[in-house]
């Protein structure tokens, strides 16, 4: 369903991501790890489209969408949450799951809608924000970092995207937070793209794990042979440890 | 965020209360031709649409988060396209307000499509700019616009003092009401998106720029709109009516009654153009410094405007 093809960023002389290929499948759920700077996040942009590639292509969907702006993949499927909370500070949650619903269904520029559409909208978003443990009228703005990332998510998912991308979705969550998290993701039933720092997540939720290090595919397997990879334990794991125990 | 914030007032205040209170004012402001002379009765009508193209910049300010210099252009493109019909086409004012809408949607398109690609400070000089354009054009197109003296000989339109009221009052009520109806609809969320998070709305699959292009829009046409309605009160419109400090009035309107209201800035708009002309007839030049010092205590003991205080206590 997505395929990269020796996708490359550069960012003066550093080649941020350093020709990346690799395929998604339908309904599979990737987990890409890899230490800071390893090119990830940029990696994350350039599938959405808020960043261009300086080269290589992106396939969605058997269709080449590396020149495709990044709100016309939105409206083909690909849906993103962002690594550090990107809402609606201002408007009230319930406002900013609307205002997903709305460009899913393409009614976002209607400059009216009849009751009966407003309601089946409200009744959608209140679902989002109930699945997400959200109440409806507090602004976005005024949430704790762990609402935050669950906004992040439930505005994501009422985008009912086909591919969805998770910028470190479990990032300053408490670990009952993210294991109730890593739940929650196991019962979706669309593709994944996760990027995440918490290896239990990780573990939890992927079917197959792609690592990467400065820019470039190091590993690529099942969770168990990551698990069991000398090679990431040396560049990823083995840091890691460093820095949490 | 925090004049956001405070906009959730708006649903405090519950729909029913908001238009009975809309109605009661509209009744009592159609009920002026009983208790007005002419002459304040004429004062009202253009302090009526001033206030409109207020809002119309609010919409685009406060709501779209567009800070716009150069808002006067648009009422000097309704002015003229309206005088121009009327000198040229019909003596129809309903018919010479269209054009003068049409008019201003066209100028928003051509102008927007390039202002709304720039953001902050550089949208603020764009739309500055466009205003001196605009301005240049009315002088310099001397056959067409008269230049400098101005588009005259322009019909009457021959509707007595109390009836023009009454047409401005409802042109300004639609026109008001049609901004509060698309600040609250489906668009005018997407707008309000816009100004909180361009990022997340194009993640979202909203064309941004679109977004931006339709509330320039929306705003250029409701203060062409504005434009048309002093032009036919004074069946006089010139490049002064376009100029920077008329833009500058309609920030300063905005700011006393709240940019994150459109109703303040109506208020405001009136109520500065009523007492513009009472301090001036009182003081003569002095009015200048009476309206400044005005605005330089509002603004420092009301930083949210006239409403947006009031909003703030109540929440």
């Amino acid at each position: 369903m997505l395929r990269l093809h020796e996708l490359t960023m550069r960012f003066g002389a550093l080649n941020a991501v350093d020709g990346v290929s690799l395929s998604v499948g339908e309904g599979e759920r990737r987990a890409l790890i890899g230490p800071n700077g390893a090119g990830k996040s940029t990696l994350f942009a350039m599938i959405a489209g808020a960043l261009r590639p300086s080269g290589g292509t992106i396939e969605f969907d058997g269709q080449d969408v590396t020149g495709l702006p990044e709100h016309r993949r939105a409206r083909r499927g690909i849906a993103r949450t962002f690594q550090h909370s990107s809402l609606f500070a201002g408007l009230s949650c319930a406002e900013n799951v609307a205002l997903a619903v709305r460009a899913r269904r393409g009614l976002g520029m209607r400059a009216w809608l009849g009751s009966g559409r407003n309601m089946d909208i409200k009744r959608e978003v209140t679902g989002y924000l109930d699945l997400m443990e959200l109440s409806e009228e507090r602004p976005a703005g005024a949430l704790s970092h762990g609402e935050a990332r669950r906004l992040e998510v439930a505005m994501a998912l009422a985008q009912q995207p086909r591919l969805l991308l998770l910028d470190e979705p479990a990032a300053g969550m408490s670990s009952a937070e993210s294991a109730r998290f890593a739940e929650l993701i196991q019962n979706l039933d669309t593709t994944l793209l996760i990027v995440e720092h918490d290896l239990d997540v990780v573990f939890a939720v992927a079917s197959h794990v792609t690592v990467l290090a400065s820019g470039k595919v190091i590993a690529d397997g099942s969770p168990a042979e990551i698990k069991a990879s000398a090679e990431v334990e040396r560049v990823y794991l083995g840091t890691a440890k460093e820095i949490w125990c | 965020m925090r004049e956001s914030v405070m906009r959730g007032g708006d649903a405090r205040m519950s729909r029913l209360t908001r238009r009975l209170a809309f109605a009661a004012a509209l009744v009592l402001l159609a009920a002026m031709p009983y208790m007005l002379d002419a002459y304040r009765l004429d004062l009202l009508a253009g302090g009526l649409a001033y206030g409109l193209m207020a809002a119309s910049l609010a919409f685009l300010v406060g709501h779209g988060g567009l800070p716009s210099l150069g808002h006067a252009a648009f009422l000097g493109v309704g002015a003229y396209a309206a005088g121009l019909t009327a000198k040229h086409v019909t003596p129809n004012v309903a018919l010479q307000l269209l054009v003068a809408i049409a008019a201003g949607v066209l100028f928003a398109l051509l102008t927007g499509w390039f202002a709304v690609r720039t953001r902050g400070f550089f949208f603020l000089m764009f739309t500055l700019a466009i205003g001196e354009i605009a301005v240049q054009a009315a002088t310099r197109s001397t056959r067409v616009t008269g230049g400098d003296n101005g588009l005259a000989d322009i019909p009457p339109t021959g509707l007595d003092v109390v009836t023009f009221y009454w047409w401005a009052l409802a042109v300004v009520a639609v026109g008001f009401g049609v901004l509060v109806l698309l600040r609250d609809g489906p668009l005018g969320r997407s707008i309000a998106g816009a100004r909180e998070n361009e990022a997340r709305m194009a993640a979202l699959g909203y064309h941004v720029t679109g977004v931006r292009l339709a509330a320039v829009v929306i705003a250029g046409a409701v203060c062409a709109a504005g434009g048309a309605l002093v032009e036919q009160k004074d069946t006089f419109v010139a490049p002064t009516h376009l100029e920077i400090g008329v833009s500058v009035l309609l920030l300063i309107m905005v700011l006393l009654g709240g940019r994150q209201t459109l109703i303040g800035p109506l208020i405001a708009g009136v109520g500065l153009i009523v007492l513009r002309s009472v301090t001036s007839t009182a003081l003569g030049e002095l009015w200048l410094l009476v309206e400044g010092a005005l605005f330089v205590i509002c603004v420092y003991l009301l930083p949210n405007g006239l409403l947006g205080r009031r909003r703030a206590q109540a929440a």
